[in-house]
Formats: structure tokens, sequence, C-alpha cells
């Protein structure tokens, strides 16, 4: 449905040319939800900018149902008027000087596909009632709360049924309840539509429970792509570690190279650890990665391996989970648990870490 | 969908080759960069060229020497002017900003009572032309023939009482009392912004109203009121009306008179390069002020007396004095505004220039409005007005619309310079843009043959006009979200249909209050006017000014009464204009 290949585009500024896309390449099938995940700068809204021809890029491909719309190559740029696309924008660029009707009617009065009175009053009415704003036509855009606004825009940006829908952080300026809403409602939407969907989020929870696939960027460049349960639980190297979900790092060294795809050993500060899916060479200096939630805790020790002895630092009640911070001979482990574990989570504690989650990365690279 | 048809380029016929936009856009730049340099840097040129070539723009000679600046320097009239000029701007600006932050003060920090009302009343001086002002005010003070001064003659020790206008003195409190409205909204600009937390602290720490008020709330305005004296005080070094008409008749000359009587002499030969040399030095001086203004802006900054936050301060108890304060308002209400408009207005409605009295009051007829009609030029120089009024002001607004769109939403190299160069006829002096708009459209007069046609007042008004219409666009094109307009193409409307659907539909409020603003403008210019007039194209202004100067105070009197009234009414369209739009606005808010 969509493919962008090797993608790149620089800014003009006063300290000179900034990289802001530098050879991105990725496919997206039909149907499915594509999101570009990253802090802010790392070029994801610019790739989305240029897939909706709003920027023009410096050098490429992009194809869109088959159709050239970029080439670097053949000297291809189709304007963004020409692309059959609905885009939905972070400020929602409703135009204040018309009422909801004229905004969701725009694409199809002024847009590629004009068509008659009756059908336009046909297609707004089906839009607005996907987004079930029916009765809110005849009211001037600047009387909208944030929700509505952004219903609106949903709603223009579906009314021409495009095969392509942009969403550039659509969520990031509602309050967090009414996020945590729309997001399951935007996510049953276009699952009902079938419309393809590229999705633009600094929120890694977002991307997490919305996604299909995710694409994790960094400086303009892709760091790891895949499902969100790949990029969470074998996230490649510290940044995508770090950025989706809270995680442990530790220094250590491979004492015993695992078998093809078997167990190895770490040396860390904290014990020796037994690793899934080791891939080092022995003494290797490596980091082992564990998620928080993964390390469970008890008041005596078991004889299972991956067994660590520590001491309770700080504990703090959030709720819905206990957050501890464990010492383990000098380093400092964050542990997630159940409420009911309160009791437990005092003095001297037997941390137990499931080999399948001691996740081990190269020490040499810093981010990607 | 097969995997060879995702591969195969579709509709190459809808394809936008590279660079068509580019070109575009290039093409208004450089249109845009060849008008400015042409009405703004072209004038500039060709007045320090002519200034060392004294036989150029008449004999051709190429001579360049240094005669002119010499002679000037010389001349004993220098340094007289000088001082006059100096004297004459310190007390109207002093005088103008003192009122003005007073009135800001009052209006922005104090309880006192009818707050609209006085707000709108302190805007209605910049509706009465400088060179109008200035009659009015010939007619309340004259050492003779002043309405007041007679008034109060009957008064033991009355020459205590009385005030002679025509003195330095005089101009500069007449041109003082028309900077208020300005440096009024200019001072209430800093002083709403200012934290009213940082006053809250000095009460809290024990400070009363006026410790609070000289220590902490003037300080930090200071830098607000510094620039604001500067940027009165070049323009009151700027302006020609008030000095023509008050001081010149006995023999006292400012920068801007000589300069325009070496331009214009009243008898014998215009020595244009005298002209010249006298413009290029007035523009090195307010070139100089223009930078210290810049930087005592720069330093204000760091004096960050602002926040973003709109909340509004606790306003201070006037008690009793609300009073004196209501008292001090009224004063100036009558002075600046109710007398000089019964002055014009008893003056035409009389058949010749007298004072008023009982005696008058029999005479009195309104019959002048009818023979306006008569005078030879009226009807032409009407004609003449409204044409100047409309070309103008909608090609400075269209002008600016477009550097705006060059500078705000294009990717244009040369867009800084631009904004640069749309700004820069704001520190140029009128009249010296006018002296160099003559010499060159006299050296170009085979070329573009518009000297001494109404053409030639378009191009002034809008090589004048430009700064501020540009402003306000860019401001207002920056509060668009660029997004609104993406919208608009990821829609699928092309770049035409965006501009006209959405771009222009959210600038109109400042299209049109710009235009209105210029037209205003355009309709009380006498400077430009005067420099480049010909029989064929009078104006208001100008016919008024020839009425004075035949001291047929009459006729002086009705023209600039019909002039008033114009102006009012453009005024009252455009505060119903900004009042639709801030009631919308509230409404949005909402």
């Amino acid at each position: 449905m969509l493919k962008v290949r090797d993608l790149k585009k620089s800014f003009l500024t006063e300290g000179g040319a900034v990289q802001a896309v530098r050879g991105v390449s990725f496919e997206v099938q039909e149907g499915e939800f594509y999101t570009l995940l990253g802090p802010s700068g790392c070029g994801k809204t610019t790739t989305l900018n240029c897939i909706a021809g709003l920027e023009r890029p410096d050098a490429g491909e992009i194809i869109i149902g088959g159709a050239v719309v970029y080439s670097s190559r053949d000297r291809i740029m189709i304007l963004a008027h020409r692309r059959s696309i609905g885009m939905v924008f972070q400020s929602y660029a409703i135009w204040p000087h018309m009422t909801v009707f004229d905004n969701v009617a725009f694409p199809l009065v002024h847009g590629r596909q004009r068509m008659r009175k009756a059908d336009v009053q046909e297609r707004v009415r089906a839009a607005l009632s996907l987004v079930r704003l029916e009765e809110l036509g005849q009211r001037p855009a600047p009387f909208l709360s944030g929700g509505q606004q952004q219903r609106v825009a949903l709603a223009r940006a579906l009314v021409q049924e495009p095969k392509l829908l942009l969403l550039d952080e659509p969520l990031s300026n509602l309050d967090a309840k009414l996020r945590e809403e729309m997001r399951l409602e935007l996510r049953q939407l276009v699952e009902r539509l079938r419309i393809t969907t590229i999705y633009v989020t600094h929120d890694q929870v977002e991307s997490l429970s919305m996604s299909d696939r995710i694409a994790l960027m960094l400086e303009g460049s892709m760091v790891q792509e895949g499902s969100p349960r790949e990029i969470y639980r074998s996230p490649k190297g510290t940044f995508a570690a770090g950025f989706v979900g809270k995680i442990n790092f530790m220094q250590g060294r491979v004492v015993q190279a695992g078998a093809e795809g078997g167990a190895g050993m770490v040396e860390t500060p904290a014990g020796v650890l037994s690793c899934n899916a080791l891939q080092s060479r022995e003494g290797e200096e490596v980091l082992l990665a564990i998620r928080p939630e993964n390390i469970s805790i008890r008041r005596e020790p078991s004889g299972q391996e991956n067994n660590l002895e520590g001491v309770v630092e700080f504990a703090a009640f959030m709720g819905d989970s206990l957050e501890c911070v464990v010492r383990v001979k000098g380093e400092m482990l964050r542990v997630k648990l159940n409420p009911t574990d309160e009791m437990v989570a005092q003095g001297t504690v037997y941390l137990h870490v499931p080999s399948q989650h001691c996740i081990v990365m190269p020490k040499t690279d810093e981010r990607s | 969908m097969t995997s060879g048809a995702l591969n195969r380029p579709l509709k190459l016929a809808i394809v936008d080759r590279w660079g068509f936009r580019m070109e575009s856009q290039h093409v208004l730049f450089l249109g845009i960069m060849a008008f400015l340099l042409f009405v703004v840097c072209a004038p500039i040129g060709i007045m320090f060229w002519a200034s060392l070539n004294p036989g150029w723009i008449f004999d051709g000679k190429l001579e360049i020497t240094l005669t002119n600046y010499v002679s000037l320097l010389r001349d004993p009239f220098l340094l007289e002017a000088f001082k006059n000029t100096l004297a004459y701007g310190l007390i109207a600006s002093v005088m103008g900003v003192a009122l003005g932050a007073i009135f800001a003060w009052l209006l922005e920090r104090t309880d006192l009572p009818f707050k609209a009302p006085i707000f709108f009343l302190l805007l209605i001086p910049t509706a009465i032309p400088g060179l109008i002002y200035a009659i009015a005010f010939v007619l309340l003070f004259d050492s003779h023939i002043g309405a007041v001064n007679i008034a109060l003659a009957w008064l033991p020790y009355a020459r205590y009482f009385q005030f002679d206008i025509q003195s330095v003195l005089g101009m500069g409190v007449v041109e003082g009392l028309r900077l208020v409205p300005g440096s009024f909204l200019m001072i209430a600009a800093v002083v709403r912004r200012m934290n009213p937390e940082l006053e809250a602290a000095a009460h809290v720490a024990g400070a009363g109203a006026c410790k609070t008020l000289s220590r902490i709330t003037l300080p930090l305005a200071m830098p607000g009121i510094l620039g604001a004296y500067i940027y009165y005080f070049i323009s009151s070094i700027e302006s020609f009306e008030i000095p023509a008409i008050i001081g010149v008749p006995v023999g006292i000359q400012v920068f801007a008179t000589r300069l325009f009587f070496a331009a214009k002499p009243i008898g014998g030969l215009p020595r244009l390069d005298v002209a010249a040399t006298w413009g290029t030095l007035f523009l090195v001086v307010s070139g100089i002020l223009v930078w210290i203004y810049g930087r005592v802006l720069r330093h204000g900054e760091r004096f960050a007396s602002i926040t973003g936050r709109g909340f509004r301060p606790r306003a201070i108890q006037l008690g009793r004095w609300r009073y004196i304060a209501l008292g001090f308002v009224g004063c100036y209400f009558v002075l600046a505004i109710l007398f000089p408009l019964l002055v014009l207005i008893w003056t035409s409605a009389q058949p010749y220039m007298r004072a008023p009295s009982m005696a008058g009051l029999k005479d009195l007829s309104f019959s002048s409005y009818l023979a306006v009609w008569t005078l030879p030029r009226f009807g032409f120089a009407l004609r003449n007005t409204i044409v100047l009024i409309l070309v103008s002001s909608t090609a400075t607004m269209a002008l600016a619309f477009v550097i705006a769109w060059l500078v705000v939403r294009s990717n244009v190299r040369g867009r800084r310079l631009i904004d640069f160069l749309s700004f820069t006829p704001h520190a140029i002096p009128t009249i010296v843009l006018g002296v160099g708009l003559m010499i060159l459209f006299i050296f170009l007069v085979h070329v573009i043959p518009i000297y001494g046609t109404l053409w030639i007042l378009v191009v002034g008004m809008v090589a004048k006009r430009i700064s501020y219409g540009s402003r306000v666009m860019v401001a207002s094109m920056y509060q668009i979200h660029r997004e609104l307009e993406q919208a608009a193409a990821i829609c699928g409307a092309n770049m035409l249909k965006t501009f006209w659907y959405v771009t222009s539909r959210l600038v109109a409020p400042a299209l049109q209050n710009g235009w209105l603003y210029t037209a205003i403008h355009v309709n009380s210019a006498l400077t430009i006017p005067l420099l480049l007039h010909t029989e064929k194209n009078t104006v208001l202004p100008i016919l008024i000014w020839s009425e004075w100067q035949d001291a047929n105070a009459s006729m002086a009197t009705t023209l600039s009464v019909i002039t008033i009234m114009f102006t009012f009414s453009l005024m009252g369209l455009l505060y119903g204009i900004v009042r639709r739009s801030e009631k919308r606005a509230r409404l949005e808010a909402a």
C-alpha cells in the first residue's frame, strides 16, 4: 500500500543544514496500522509530511497504492492536493471561519472529486455520524471543545474515503482521560473502515496499544521495526529498550557463551545471571537489561537459578502497582510489584529474574 | 492488488515537475525586491548623489564636490535650525510621553470611572491631521487673533495668562498634545504586560501605594517609557506641518522646514542640491536616533517585565483623588479636542477671521460649506483625494500581503532582506523620502513620466505606508497556523483555492484594518503631496494649505472640517470592524 525507500530530507537553519530524515525505508501493508514512534526531533513528523506531500524530500522514493508520488531519480513530485490521502493534524487545523459542515464538506466541494450537492450532504452526514457528531453540522467551528474538534478533523480526513490516513499526534492535545477513550475509538474506527493508517506519536503507550507495527526512530534514522510485542520484549539496543517502557541496565561480562539460541552466563556486579538467546562471545563486555515487572520478590531464598539477595531501599505505592528500588551489591534495581506484595517488600529480600527476561545487548553501541 | 500493479507508477499525466512553484515564488520575490529597492533605496541613493553634484540635476554636469556640505556647515541657519529642532522635539516628546504615561497608568492601574468613553475620546486626536491641528491652535492661541488669548484679555495682568503659540514652546506643546494617543497606547501595552505579582510582592513587603509606584512600577516600566520617548522624539522632529504653520510665519525654522523651503522656495529657483544636502544630514541624524531606539528596545527585553499571563492586577483605589484625576482628564479633552474642533467650526461659519463673540454669533452662517464647491479646484481635489486614498491603500495592503506571504510562508533565500527593506521607510523622515522621490522622478522624467501626476503621490504614499502595512500583515500571517493551509492542500485544494478559501479569509480582518488605517493616514498626509505638488495633482490637504497661506481662514477651516468628518467616518468604520472581530474573539474564547 505504501512504500518509502531511502527517504532523505534536510532543513536549512541558521546553524546550517540539519539532516531531519537520513535514509528511511519501510513498507506498509493494506489495512495495517503503522506507527512512527520517537522522541521530538527524530524526523517522524517530517517523514509523515513527505508522505503527505507537504514537504519536498531531498532524495528517495514514495509509492502510494502503486502510484509513484515522489521519486528523486525520475524527478517526480506530486503535490499534496493531488495525492489521495486523509490527514489529521496535531493542531486539528479546523478552519475557524466555517461551520462544522463546511469544514467536512471542503474536500468534496473544492477537492479532487467534486460531487453534486445532495451527494455532498449525504457523505458529510455519514462522515459526521462516523465520529458521532451528526447533530453539530451547523455549529461554527470555534464553538467546539478540543475533543469535538478532533472528531471533526477526523471526519474531514475520512469524508473522501482515502486510501491512506495520516495521523500526526492527534491525541496529544487532549486531556488524559479523553485521550484514553479516543485511543480505543480511533483504533476501532480505522479497523472497521480498513484504512491503511500511518500514526505519528512520541507516546510509547499509545504506540503499543494501537499499532500493528511500530517503527522506532531516532535522529532521522529508523532504529527498530516490529510488532509492539517484539519491540517491547526484544529491543535492539539501549535506546529502544529505554524509550519503550522502563528498564534496568547493568554492565556485564560474558563468562559462558550460550549454545545456539540457548542460555549463557553473564557476570554482573549484582551476581552471575543465566541469560537466554545469548549470541555474544566469551569474555565480551555486554549490557544486561531487565524490565522492572519481570523481577519477582520473595522473603526467603529459593533454589532456582538467577536468585539475587538485596535490600529494599525505597518503595512507592502507585495505586495499581508497587514500585521498589532494591540494592543488590551496589547495583540499584527497579522492581514493579503487585500492590498486595507490600508486606513482602521490606528489609532483606530475594529477587528472581527468569532467564528468558534477561536481555543481553552489546556494550559498544550507545544508541542504536 | 497484485505486486505488479504496486510497482508500476500510475497517472504520470498529473505529475508536477520540479521547479514550478520555486519559480513562481522567485518571480514574486524579484518583483517585490525591485519595487522596494526602487521606492526606498533609489530615492535615498540619488539624493546623496545629488548632494555631491551641485550641477548634476538640471545641467547634467558631473563634478563630485563637498561644496554643499562645507557651505551648509558654515551656514548660520544650520545651528539655529538645529537648536530649534532639538528644543521642539524635546518639548513635544517629553510632554506627549508624560501625558501618555499618566493616562496609561490611570486607565490600566487605577479604578478611574468612565474608562471606556475616556479610552475612546483619547484616540480622537489621531483623526485630526497635523496641518488642521496646527491651524486650530493658531486660531486659539495666536498672540493677536487667538480666541483664548482674546477671551483672557479682560483679566488683570492678562499678559501673564496669555500664551503665545508662535514660539518653539508653542510648537512643542501642540505637537506634544498630538502625540498623546500614540504614546498612551504604546505605554499602556507595556504596563499591561507587566507582571502584577511584582507589585503585589512589594505590597506584601510593606511598601505603600506611592512607594510601590516609585520603586517598582516606574523602574519596571522605564525601558518601555524610554523607548516610547525616543520613538516620539524621532517622529516629532520629522513632523513638518506644525512648524510650517506655527513657526515659519514668525521665522522659526526647524530641519524639516529648511529642507522643504530649499526644495520649494516661495520665490526663486529650487535648489534641489541644497535640499539634498539638508536631507542627507537629516537622514544621518534620524538614522542615529533609530539605532539608539533599537538598542534601548533590545536592552529593555532583558528587563523581563513581561509575562504571558493575562490576569488583571488589583486596581489602585483613587479615593478622593479620583476627582482630581477626572479634572485632569477633562482639562486635556477640553484643550486638545473640544477647543480645536469648536474654533474650526466657528471660523468656518464666519465670513472672515474673527474670534468667538456675541457679535459674531449674528453672522453665523454655514454658507461656506456650499461656497467651497465654487472654489475652482475643489471638485478636482476631492476626486483626486478619493482616488489617492483608494488606490494607495489598496496597493499598500496588496503589497503588504505578498510581502507577508514571502516572509512567513515561502522559503526564498532573501526573505529576511525583504522584511528589513519593507520596514526601512519607517526610519526615513517623510520629508526626506519626499525630496528623494522628487529628485528621482525628475531624473527619470523621460523613462517614467509620472512627475507632477497623481501617480507620483501614489508611489510616495505606498513607499511611506508599506512599513506599517507589512508589519500588520506579517504579524497576522504568523498567527495563522501553517496546518490550516496544509489541511486545505490535503483536502485536494490547489494553491490558488487554498489562498482564496482559507488564507485570505483568515487574514481578512487584518487586511481591512490595515486598509482603513492606511486610508486615514493618506487622507491627512500633507508633506509628500506638498513636495510633489503641481496643478495636476491637487489633493484636499494642499487646498487647505494654500487657502490658509492666502489668509482665507474661512475656506481653510471649512475644508478642514470636511476633512475631519471624512476621517471620523473612516475611523468609525475601523472601530466597528474592530468591535465586531473582538466580539467574535470573545465568543471563540468562551
